[in-house]
């Protein structure tokens, strides 16, 4: 007989995989094929695993974090040293290596971060918000001299980090995803460009105005409106009897 | 699943569904296992050949979760389900989503299994889905086929007529609206320990139906009294055992709630969840409370909780609140807001556990021969931690312990009291393999 070594099934007989997991199936009887009680198909790979770390089905979702945080901060941490040494070795100084490194130092917090403190989300906003503004604070104050960074970085930042923020809370408030997460970054993406604009007229001799991304905004949201609409009304194909139903 | 759904049928939810699919979530997704383990190791194909052929006849279980704007509704799928693969733990939340049926039929080894979310049936329901797909399954597989009709008895065939009965919200039907509300129970003590996040630990008790039913004739309860009994005796066990800070500030009454098939009281053939709950109870603050205690208040408040018009005031509270001219208008995610805080105060928050038993099960020979037995996983629940579900097969009685908390020391508390009442229990379970703290 075609049996499953995974499901421990019987297959037809002209069966090579599994039609329930994909596994090729096998004419020797599986001990998974006597499975009944309590036993389940991860259980004893599970249990035995955890003598075995190279089973990559052996890891939990933790280790698995774990691991990609480490393998993260390995190749970060390798990026940061070279670009360093790298600088110093040509320059016998730290210049343009600081710019390097502070921007792989926020691509390590952006990546790895969300690994650590994936359970906690207000948690990782709390240090992602800070950690980025202060990377932008250092890129400014490396030339010996605050700039431009009160003018335009902190404004700017402030406002990429609420547009995020923002977007991302929309997005896991929707029971379902589609259509519907598009249209939320592009109303995110306006949002966004009112912050620039706002920030860059303030600081500019003129009056605060409006103009370019009032025309961002008159592309975006109406786009976003289209993809709202079909979200909830096409796409889902539900009837209004259905949908009003009192 | 590239499932279609058909747009001018739909089912509206039951009252027991508006609730639980409103409010299910990872902490309690309401979706409960029922199980069947063979003689011989499972024939895909046949399996598979037996659900396409028996979902015709049950259209009301295969159906997805839609969003009104003011109710949720169910669509029907209508293509031929798939059998699923087996996972890690049981009884995985069920997404919603379109075309997703609020069923799974899963193949493993020997055992067929069926899961169901609570908005589509209740544990009697599910049963009789779960009989009927064993019969077809076993009918394809040439057993049985010369079995005359009539002895099938109460087992849906698929070529029988559908009997629209099957699917009526029979909550509506039996709602009386001059009926007073309830009275409110107090927040009730919840077993201590860790919940697991993604494991659900499954623990069997087996033992013999005729030393249980006796144990039961012999203290003039009858069965599901004694083992709520020894339910509330094991968490009282559990509240014992805690530190005297951690006892000063644990709630103090131990509620039980044991689903009634109101099939029973209120005739009706409906397939869709028809149940209520009776919830004896002990407060802890009058002291220790010895077996017996528990057992004679256990039974006078079964008497009370059973009787039918103590019922209609549930049902009135839950129907009624749903008729509402004003709740009817509030548009659903709002409603679930507010269901959820109800849950939360009235629902969860206000017993200690559940018991389920759904009683004996039947199966007419030879189909009886070729299942080994029948088994009943509740459904999680993150709150109180454990909950019980109970069936017979033959002459045994399976008590299968649902468990979300890391350490088994309710299981632990709830065999030995079964011990001790004189009833040998063997006991089997998944936990070692779920990380139980040493």
């Amino acid at each position: 007989m075609n049996y499953c070594p995974r499901c421990g099934v019987v297959l037809a007989e002209d069966a090579t995989r599994c039609p329930l997991c994909g596994s090729v199936g096998v004419s020797e009887k599986p001990t998974s094929a006597d499975s009944g009680g309590l036993e389940y198909p991860g259980s004893p790979r599970f249990d035995a695993s955890r003598d075995d770390p190279s089973s990559n089905d052996a890891l939990s979702d933790d280790d698995r974090r774990r691991v990609a945080v480490e393998l993260l901060s390995v190749a970060f941490g390798i990026a940061f040293a070279v670009t360093l040494l790298v600088d110093l070795f040509i320059n016998r100084s730290l210049s343009w290596s600081l710019y390097a490194a502070t921007a792989i130092v926020a691509a390590w917090l952006v990546g790895a971060m969300p690994l650590i403190l994936y359970r906690h989300p207000w948690i990782l906003f709390a240090v992602l918000g800070p950690s980025l503004v202060f990377l932008v604070f250092l890129m400014d104050v490396f030339d010996g001299r605050l700039g431009w960074f009160l003018w335009y970085g902190l404004p700017i930042s402030l406002c990429f980090e609420i547009s995020v923020v923002s977007v991302a809370a929309l997005i896991c408030t929707q029971r379902r995803k589609g259509l519907n997460v598009v249209a939320l970054i592009l109303c995110g993406s306006a949002f966004f460009c009112f912050g620039i604009e706002t920030a860059v007229d303030l600081n500019q001799p003129h009056s605060l105005s409006y103009d370019w991304s009032v025309v961002v905004a008159l592309a975006l949201v109406p786009t976003a409106g289209i993809l709202f609409y079909l979200h909830y009304r096409i796409v889902n194909r539900a009837s209004l009897k259905k949908l009003f139903r009192l | 699943m590239g499932s279609k759904t058909v747009e001018d049928r739909f089912y509206i939810l039951d009252n027991s569904a508006v609730f639980t699919a409103a409010i299910a979530g990872a902490a309690g997704p309401f979706v409960f296992r029922l199980s069947c383990e063979l003689e011989d190791t499972v024939r895909l194909p046949f399996l598979s050949l037996a659900l396409e052929r028996l979902h015709p006849r049950f259209p009301f279980l295969f159906v997805a979760l839609g969003h009104g704007v003011f109710w949720h509704y169910l669509d029907p799928v209508t293509d031929a389900p798939r059998i699923e693969r087996e996972t890690d733990y049981p009884a995985a939340p069920i997404a919603h989503r379109r075309g997703r049926a609020l069923v799974r039929v899963i193949a493993y080894g020997r055992r067929i299994a069926c899961e169901f979310h609570h908005a589509i049936t209740d544990g009697s329901g599910g049963m009789a889905f779960l009989r009927a797909l064993v019969v077809e399954y076993l009918l394809q597989l040439d057993v049985g086929i010369d079995v005359p009709r009539s002895a099938f008895q109460d087992i849906p065939r698929p070529g029988d007529p559908y009997d629209p009965e099957e699917e009526e919200d029979a909550y509506d039907k039996y709602f009386r609206k001059e009926a007073p509300l309830p009275d409110s129970s107090p927040p009730a003590f919840l077993m201590p320990g860790r919940r697991q996040v993604i494991g659900y630990s499954e623990t069997v008790g087996r033992l013999s139906l005729p030393n249980a039913l006796a144990a039961a004739k012999d203290r003039q309860a009858t069965l599901t009294e004694l083992l709520a009994s020894v339910h509330i005796a094991a968490l009282q066990d559990l509240y014992e055992a805690m530190s005297p800070l951690a006892r000063r500030k644990a709630r103090k009454t131990i509620t039980v709630q044991i689903p009634v098939n109101l099939r029973k009281m209120y005739p009706s053939r409906t397939l869709r969840n028809f149940f209520l709950f009776a919830a004896p109870s002990i407060d802890l603050r009058l002291g220790f409370w010895t077996f017996d205690e528990i057992l004679r208040r256990v039974h006078h408040s079964m008497r009370i909780g059973l009787e039918p018009k103590e019922l209609l005031r549930q049902m009135r509270r839950n129907v009624g609140s749903e008729r509402n001219p004003f709740n009817r208008v509030v548009f659903l995610p709002l409603k679930e807001v507010v269901l959820r805080i109800v849950n939360s105060m009235i629902g969860v928050g206000s017993y200690s556990g559940s018991l389920s038993n759904l009683g004996a099960v039947f199966l007419p020979e030879p189909f009886a021969s070729k299942v080994i037995r029948f088994g009943i996983l509740p459904a999680r629940s993150r709150v109180p931690g454990a909950n019980v579900g109970v069936l017979s097969w033959k002459n045994e009685l399976f008590i299968t312990i649902g468990s979300l908390v890391e350490t088994p020391d309710f299981e632990r508390a709830f065999f030995r009291r079964l011990v001790s009442l004189g009833l040998p229990v063997a006991v089997e379970s998944n936990r070692r393999f779920v990380g139980v703290r040493s």
